[in-house]
């Protein structure tokens, strides 16, 4: 049946996207990347009409609010057609593909390749070659014979030709790679309390957004640290963002973990999976939340993270809260390219995290 | 080919034709089903009616046709209207068996039908009992005046929505869907009620210029008219104002619902000689609608009420001055067998509307009984909830508290307040357009009819009420007349009353919005 509606329902979607009516929490964003599908309730749009204050305000056509009917009852929505209290909700579904869809609205780019790119070889036939393929070479002889006739008044005879002869050719093609690895690195000291759903909300965002770059081939890897850093484990990252721990901070430990995790070395770990991060044939991304808070300021981290840079295909830096920019400025001087670092206050509204995310992602 | 067997269906000497499909496909047992319905409308209960076609659809297709009833264009409003519309049929609340389409013509047949939807997720009964009730919905749309009048066709909204589209495809979507909105907002000022207004036009010899020349009520037109647009945002402007008449149709709902629902109760009780069973669903069905005590069924339950009580009437001779005359013995056991129930009824349809309905045939009696059917409701809603719960004489006041708030007269007089009052009334007084500033002024002298009959105290706690349901100081109004402002590029002011009944204007240039206790505030009287 041919849509009379048209895409009326997908203007609406932007409509919804660009007004910021559809607010996902940490744990939406967390089901939606397990693929399931979150169902958010919204309020109705309506078009502002001179109306009624004791009414409930909507003055649009045939919905009316009716009020005070004797029975106690409250007023609004109206069953005929089409109309519609001003109580009623709009039920939306929102999958990978809604949430993709949004993020594009929000101006953010999924199409920007990785750093790797993987070589991928094809055996072809060709006609000129060095090396020689016999099999397509009596296959094309077979189809000549027959095209021409030959066959049926001789039967089978191996008459090889020189337009016959097959060649192998290998075809190399560089495709970007498929697998990463997001390592979101959490500094879980005493002052970054108040900071979970923001982190979740803006790492959930970051990992959707590899998840769909990477078609789901993405390994995610948490990273916990105050003074001394180990690997969380991921059967319970619904805890990850809640996770709180007494000491100092120091960033040192938690990029040695990072750069152990690649060498194959032993690390401090709860999780049960110990796999070594293959940096040179995936692509490596890395989230670091902090308060930017960070005791140790010597030339050791400057030197770990000098090595640690080239390994990495980019490292976002979200400091939270407004301390000291000391780092900020660091990681910026260790790799200028490969480091997008924002700094943002702990603003869960869209605006900011999309803000956030911007500055991030593209 | 497909009912031979039963007789044509012969709509004041002109052969009607009934098909159900389902698709593109006829669906001989529905189709068999509703010749058979017609057929006792036409010739049992003497409806008049032209084709029909039932379209059998899913839910995703009804709801399509639900949101394209309200909102013909593309837009993102009738794309909400839908996700609503399907999300309701989803998750089952709120579910529409059927919908009364518009008319469109049969190219192949030559001929004009009006299509019908009904969900295919209703079952057997639930389908006989729609195809009964639409008959009734079908006979107010073909005979009714007002109905008649609103002449809705599909076609026509087909085309608005291939220049919708075109405009579209021409200028950007974003530009299109503000003065969608501009339009949306304004169509809450066309007016429904032109037959209402007493006209008050300038003499014919008068010299005085004054412009407008007498008050306007419909405010969209008068934009139309005095507002210079770009063609495109005025044929936008047209299309949604054409689109929007259909909103006068609201003046009929309740004789709409109540008529339908009515002949469906008359379908069951013939269903009932053969097959009782399918007769009792039927008869559950329409309990389940117009036995609910519930502001969106209220149509539905007293159109119902007010019909049965009509035939009832009208059957025993119990109306007219004479009978009024007679004293409360005598009317006990006065009967006449007349049997002018169903004239009767057939007559309101024809030229009434819901405020002529209800103010001559609902009387103190027909509401007297109203009320103490209510109040039986709800005490056995209270008996329900408090049962045991609390001591007997807790809920004894509870059950009295409530009775008490039910007041036949007052349940009268908002019936008849709601059915004249869809919206704010407003108007561009007569005079008050000199080129740099449009002034609105609310319309409340319809209020006057009801204060009259009022003592002095309900008339204080009345106007004391009133102040607060109908001031018109809120977020919405205030961003429509940002939204007019925007639209006349000259400053808007909306002469109201605030929340205390005091006089309140408020005016807006588009940006900035104030507010002063200065002005007449609404209009009281004619």
């Amino acid at each position: 049946m041919t849509s009379e509606l048209g895409d009326a329902e997908d203007k609406y979607r932007r409509k919804i996207d660009e007004e910021d009516d559809l607010i996902l929490t940490s744990t939406d964003i967390r089901d939606i990347n397990d693929g399931n599908t979150v169902i958010k309730t919204i309020p109705v749009k309506i078009n502002p009409t001179i109306s009624y204050s004791g009414m409930g305000g909507n003055g649009d056509g045939e919905g009316d609010g009716d009020d005070g009917d004797g029975d106690g009852e409250e007023g609004g929505g109206n069953a005929g057609k089409g109309g519609n209290g001003d109580n009623s909700k709009v039920k939306v579904g929102v999958d990978k593909r809604r949430l993709k869809q949004m993020m594009e609205n929000w101006g953010l780019s999924f199409s920007k390749p990785g750093k790797k790119d993987k070589k991928l070889y094809r055996l072809l036939t060709a006609e000129n070659g060095v090396d020689e393929n016999q099999e397509k070479t009596i296959e094309a002889m077979l189809d000549r014979q027959m095209a021409t006739g030959y066959f049926e008044k001789n039967g089978f005879k191996v008459d090889v030709r020189d337009e016959d002869m097959r060649y192998n050719f290998i075809e190399e093609k560089l495709i970007p790679n498929l697998s990463a690895t997001f390592i979101i690195m959490r500094d879980v000291s005493g002052s970054m309390d108040t900071y979970g759903e923001f982190s979740a909300t803006i790492a959930g965002l970051i990992e959707f957004w590899l998840r769909q770059k990477y078609e789901d081939t993405v390994k995610i890897r948490y990273l916990a640290h105050t003074n001394e850093a180990f690997e969380f484990d991921p059967r319970k990252k619904e805890d990850f963002y809640k996770l709180i721990a007494s000491g100092g901070t120091s960033f040192e430990p938690a990029y040695k973990l990072v750069m152990d995790m690649m060498d194959g070395s032993a690390y401090n770990s709860m999780s049960p999976y110990k796999e070594r991060i293959d940096y040179e044939s995936e692509d490596v991304f890395l989230l670091h939340i902090t308060d930017g808070e960070n005791a140790d300021d010597n030339g050791s981290l400057y030197n770990t993270l000098k090595k640690l840079f080239p390994r990495l295909t980019k490292a976002f830096y979200l400091q939270v809260g407004s301390n000291s920019d000391g780092f900020y400025k660091m990681i910026k001087a260790a790799d200028g390219e490969k480091v997008n670092e924002v700094k943002s206050g702990n603003d869960v509204s869209y605006g900011n995290v999309k803000k956030v995310l911007d500055a991030l992602l593209n | 080919m497909v009912n031979k067997s039963l007789e044509k269906l012969l709509v004041d000497g002109k052969e009607i034709k009934v098909v159900a499909t389902h698709g593109s496909i006829i669906d001989e047992k529905y189709t068999t089903e509703a010749m058979k319905i017609a057929s006792f409308m036409i010739n049992k209960l003497g409806l008049s009616f032209g084709n029909v076609e039932f379209k059998i659809l899913d839910n995703e297709e009804f709801a399509e046709k639900v949101a394209l009833y309200g909102t013909p264009l593309p837009t993102w409003e009738a794309g909400q209207e839908k996700i609503i519309q399907e999300n309701n049929m989803k998750y089952r609340q709120g579910v529409l068996y059927e919908m009364v389409g518009h008319k469109f013509y049969d190219p192949i047949g030559k001929e004009e039908y009006t299509a019908v939807y009904i969900n295919q997720n209703d079952t057997y009964d639930e389908i006989i009992s729609v195809m009964a009730h639409v008959y009734g919905h079908l006979h107010i749309e073909y005979n009714n005046r007002l109905a008649k009048s609103i002449n809705s066709n599909s076609n026509k909204h087909a085309y608005y929505r291939d220049r919708y589209r075109e405009m579209e495809s021409r200028l950007d979507i974003k530009t299109i869907e503000k003065m969608y909105d501009y339009s949306q907002t304004l169509s809450g000022l066309i007016d429904m009620f032109p037959d209402f207004h007493k006209s008050k036009k300038n003499d014919y010899y008068s010299k005085e210029e004054t412009y407008p020349e007498e008050d306007i009520y419909d405010v969209y037109k008068f934009t139309l008219e005095n507002v210079r647009f770009n063609p495109w945002e005025k044929e936008l402007l047209e299309i949604v104002y054409d689109i929007n008449q259909l909103m006068k149709g609201a003046r009929i709902k309740i004789m709409h619902e109540g008529f339908a629902t009515f002949v469906e109760d008359k379908y069951a009780e013939e269903v009932a000689k053969y097959d009782i069973g399918t007769a009792f669903k039927m008869r559950k069905g329409i309990l389940q609608v117009a036995d609910v005590l519930s502001p969106a069924q209220l149509p539905y339950y007293l159109g119902f009420r007010l019909f049965k009580d009509i035939e009832k009437r009208w059957d025993e001779g119990r109306h007219g001055i004479l009978y009024d005359l007679l004293s409360e013995e005598e009317k006990r056991f006065y009967m006449k067998k007349e049997n002018k129930g169903l004239s009767e009824i057939l007559e309101i349809t024809k030229s009434y509307t819901d405020w002529e309905f209800i103010f001559s045939y609902a009387d103190l009696n027909f509401f007297k009984s109203l009320v103490k059917e209510i109040e039986e409701k709800t005490n056995m809603m209270i008996d329900n909830l408090y049962g045991g719960k609390y001591p007997e004489y807790i809920i004894d006041m509870i059950k009295a508290a409530n009775a008490a708030k039910l007041d036949p007269n007052i349940l009268r007089f908002q019936l008849l307040l709601e059915t004249e009052n869809y919206g704010p009334m407003v108007y561009v007084p007569k005079g008050s357009f000199k080129g740099d500033k449009l002034t609105l002024r609310q319309d409340l002298s319809f209020l006057k009819r009801y204060i009259g009959k009022l003592s002095d105290e309900e008339r204080e706690s009345f106007e004391e009420q009133a102040s607060q349901v109908f001031s018109l100081d809120n977020k919405y109004t205030v961003a429509s007349l940002k939204r007019l402002s925007k639209m006349w590029k000259v400053p808007v002011e909306l002469q109201t009353m605030s929340a205390d009944g005091d006089p309140l204007t408020i005016e807006s240039d588009g940006f900035k919005v104030s507010k002063s206790k200065d002005g007449e505030g609404p209009k009281l009287d004619d």
